[in-house]
C-alpha cells in the first residue's frame, strides 16, 4: 500500500508528534469532517440565521443599506390579504392532497403487492412522473387543461359535463394543479407503502388465514397497524412537499404569480414573489420565517398524533 | 397476502383479474400524458389542437428549431455540468462525512450529526433570499458555481453513508491500519467500495434532483445563455409570439427523455434506495 502523497508532509508531521493511535484516528475524523461541517454550518444554518435577522430589516436587494425596524415585517405580513389567500390556499392544499395520495397510494401499494406476475412492470408506470420534471409535467398538463381546445374540455363534452375552464377559473384553479401534483407523486409514496407492507411478517397473515380472517378482518388487523410507521412517514413527507409547492404553482397559475385573482397563491410562491419582483428582502424573510415555524409545528403535531407503537 | 397454493390457478382467480384490471388503467392514466406530449411535439404547426394520438401531419420541426437554432443545446450542457459537479461532490463528501460519522470516536460527534440532519428540516423557501445575498456577495450571480453552491453536499447523503458504512466491520479496519493503510486509504479503498450500493442511491437521486431543480436556478440565473434545462424549458413559450405547443412539447420531451432513460436503467437501485435509505421512519 502506497502512501497519499498529498498527505505526505501532513503524515510525517503527525508521526513526529508521536501521537497514539487513538489521537491520530480522532485527528484525522477532525480533519475529514471538518470541510462538510463548515458546509453545512455556512450554507443552511447560517442562511437560517441571516432569514431571522433579514426579517427584522428593512432590506431592500437595490439599496445595501439595512435599516432594523422591529416587528413592521412581520405585522404588515400579517395585514397583508395576499398572505392571508396564501396561507389558505397553502393549507388546502395539504387538506386536499395528503389524504388523496395516501389513501390511493396504499391501493396502488397493496395492489403493487397482491398481483403475481407484471409487477415490476406495473410499479415502474406509477413511478415515472417522479424522475420527469415538473416543468415538463406542467407543460403538458397546461396544454391538457387548455381551456376550449383541451384534450380534457373535449373529455368534459363526450362525458356530457359542463364545460370548465380548469386553470382559469379562480374556483377551480387550485384544485387542478392539485390533481396535477397528486398524478405526479403517487407513485412515489406507493413505492414507499409497498417497502412498507414487504416488511410485514407473511406469517401474520398465514396464521390470521388458518383462523379464518377475512381479508378486510387481515387488513385492518394487520397491515394496518403494522403500516403505522409507514403511513406516518408518508402523510408527514407529502405534508412537507405540499406545503412547499413551488414548481407547479409557478408553472401553472394564469400568470406565474398565483392568478386568477390569487386563487393559487401559496407560501413559497409569496416568498419568491416578494424577494425577487417586489425586491422586499426582509418582507419575503418574515413570510419565510412565518412559514418554517408553520411547517415545523404542523410535522411535530403529526408525529405526536398519529405515531402508534407496535412491537414486532 | 400470499396463499401457497397452486399458483396457476390462482392466477386467474377474480380477485387477481380485478386488481390487473385497476392498475392497468391507472397505468394507462399514468402513461397517457406522455403519449400524447410525445404525440403533439410530433404534430405540424398548427395542427395541434387536433384530437389524435396520430398525428395527421407528421413532423420534426419542433425538435429540429429547438436543436438547431435555439438555445436548448447550451442549456443541457449548463445542467449536465451542473448536475455532473455536485453530485461528484455530494458522492465524495457525503460518504467521507458519513464513514467518520460512522467509525470514528471523537468530541462533538453527535452533536455535529445532530446539526447536518437538523438542516434537512429547513425548507429551501427559508434559504434563498441570505443564499442570493451570499452569492451576489461574492459575485456569482447567473455563473455556473452560483448555481451549484447550495447543492455541493447533502445532509440526507450524509445520514444514508453513515448507515451503510457502519456495517462495515470494525476488523476490516483494523487489518487495513496493521498493514500501513492510512486513515483516508481505509475510507478511499475499503469503506467505499463496500458502500457502492447506498453510493448508487445517492449518487442517483442527487443527480436527479439537480437534473430537476427549478427554484434556485430560476433565481440565480438572469441571461439566456446560462440557463438551466429547467428554467430555460419553463420560458420556451415566453420567448416567442404566442402559445407553441409544440415547442413546449418536444421542450418537455426533450428534457424528460434523459431521466426516464437513467431510471430504466437503475430502476433497481432506486427501489432498494427508497427502501434502505431510512425513509422508512
Amino acid at each position: 500500500m502506497t502512501t497519499e502523497r498529498p498527505y505526505a508532509g501532513l503524515k510525517k508531521l503527525l508521526a513526529t508528534r508521536r501521537l497514539t493511535l487513538t489521537q491520530r484516528k480522532k485527528l484525522w475524523a477532525y480533519i475529514f469532517v471538518a470541510l462538510p461541517f463548515a458546509y453545512f454550518l455556512i450554507v443552511n444554518i447560517s442562511a437560517m440565521l441571516n432569514s431571522f435577522i433579514f426579517s427584522f430589516q428593512d432590506y431592500m436587494t437595490i439599496s445595501t443599506e439595512r435599516t432594523w425596524i422591529g416587528l413592521d415585517n412581520y405585522t404588515s405580513t400579517l395585514s397583508n390579504p395576499i398572505f392571508h389567500q396564501a396561507l389558505r390556499n397553502t393549507l388546502v392544499f395539504a387538506a386536499v392532497r395528503v389524504p388523496v395520495v395516501t389513501v390511493l397510494g396504499l391501493g396502488v401499494a397493496l395492489m403493487l403487492h397482491n398481483i403475481r406476475r407484471a409487477k415490476g412492470f406495473f410499479r415502474m408506470l406509477y413511478f415515472i412522473p417522479f424522475v420527469t420534471s415538473g416543468v415538463a409535467i406542467a407543460w403538458v398538463f397546461k396544454f391538457l387543461y387548455l381551456p376550449n381546445f383541451g384534450l380534457f374540455t373535449h373529455l368534459f363534452d363526450a362525458l356530457g359535463l359542463p364545460r370548465q375552464y380548469f386553470l382559469g377559473d379562480p374556483r377551480t384553479a387550485l384544485l387542478s394543479i392539485i390533481a396535477v401534483t397528486i398524478w405526479a407523486s403517487l407513485g412515489y409514496y406507493a413505492l414507499i407503502f409497498l417497502a412498507g407492507l414487504e416488511d410485514i411478517p407473511v406469517e401474520f397473515y398465514e396464521a390470521a388465514m388458518v383462523d379464518g380472517a377475512s381479508a378486510w378482518q387481515r387488513f385492518r388487523n394487520i397491515t394496518l397497524p403494522l403500516l403505522n410507521r409507514t403511513i406516518v412517514l408518508v402523510v408527514i413527507l407529502c405534508m412537507i412537499s405540499s406545503l412547499q409547492n413551488f414548481t407547479f404553482v409557478r408553472m401553472m397559475s394564469k400568470d406565474g404569480f398565483g392568478g386568477p385573482l390569487n386563487s393559487t397563491v401559496t407560501m413559497s410562491l409569496l416568498i419568491y414573489k416578494e424577494a425577487f419582483f417586489s425586491l422586499r428582502m426582509g418582507g419575503a424573510s418574515a413570510i419565510a420565517v412565518i412559514f418554517f415555524a408553520i411547517i415545523f409545528v404542523l410535522t411535530l403535531v403529526q408525529r405526536r398524533l398519529l405515531v402508534r407503537e407496535f412491537e414486532y | 397476502m400470499r396463499e401457497t397454493n397452486n399458483p396457476n390457478r390462482l392466477w386467474l382467480r377474480p380477485g387477481q383479474i380485478a386488481q390487473y384490471g385497476l392498475l392497468s388503467i391507472g397505468g394507462f392514466i399514468m402513461i397517457f400524458p406522455y403519449l400524447w406530449m410525445v404525440s403533439t411535439s410530433l404534430k405540424a404547426r398548427g395542427t395541434w389542437y387536433n384530437i389524435s394520438l396520430i398525428p395527421e401531419q407528421f413532423s420534426l420541426e419542433h425538435y429540429d428549431r429547438l436543436l438547431g437554432t435555439s438555445l436548448l443545446p447550451r442549456w443541457y450542457l449548463n445542467t449536465l455540468v451542473v448536475a455532473l459537479v455536485a453530485t461528484a461532490s455530494v458522492a465524495f463528501f457525503s460518504s467521507l462525512a458519513g464513514y467518520v460519522f460512522a467509525k470514528y470516536e471523537f468530541f462533538g460527534r453527535e452533536f455535529m450529526f445532530m446539526i447536518i440532519l437538523a438542516t434537512i428540516m429547513i425548507p429551501t423557501e427559508m434559504m434563498i433570499v441570505p443564499w442570493y445575498v451570499g452569492i451576489a456577495t461574492i459575485g456569482w450571480i447567473d455563473t455556473l458555481p452560483g448555481i451549484m453552491m447550495p447543492g455541493m453536499l447533502s445532509a440526507f447523503g450524509v445520514f444514508v453513508m453513515r448507515q451503510f458504512i457502519a456495517n462495515t466491520p470494525d476488523e476490516l479496519l483494523d487489518a487495513g491500519r496493521i498493514d500501513g493503510v492510512s486513515e483516508f486509504g481505509l475510507f478511499w479503498r475499503i469503506c467505499l467500495p463496500l458502500a457502492r450500493p447506498a453510493l448508487a442511491v445517492v449518487v442517483i437521486f442527487t443527480f436527479l434532483g439537480h437534473w430537476n431543480d427549478f427554484l434556485w436556478p430560476l433565481i440565480v440565473v438572469n441571461s439566456d445563455n446560462m440557463q438551466t434545462l429547467q428554467v430555460g424549458l419553463s420560458r420556451l413559450s415566453s420567448l416567442e409570439t404566442g402559445a407553441d405547443w409544440g415547442g413546449t412539447m418536444s421542450g418537455a420531451a426533450l428534457a424528460s427523455i434523459p431521466m426516464l432513460v437513467v431510471f430504466m436503467f437503475f430502476q433497481k437501485q432506486i427501489v432498494r434506495g427508497m427502501k434502505m435509505s431510512g425513509l422508512k421512519g
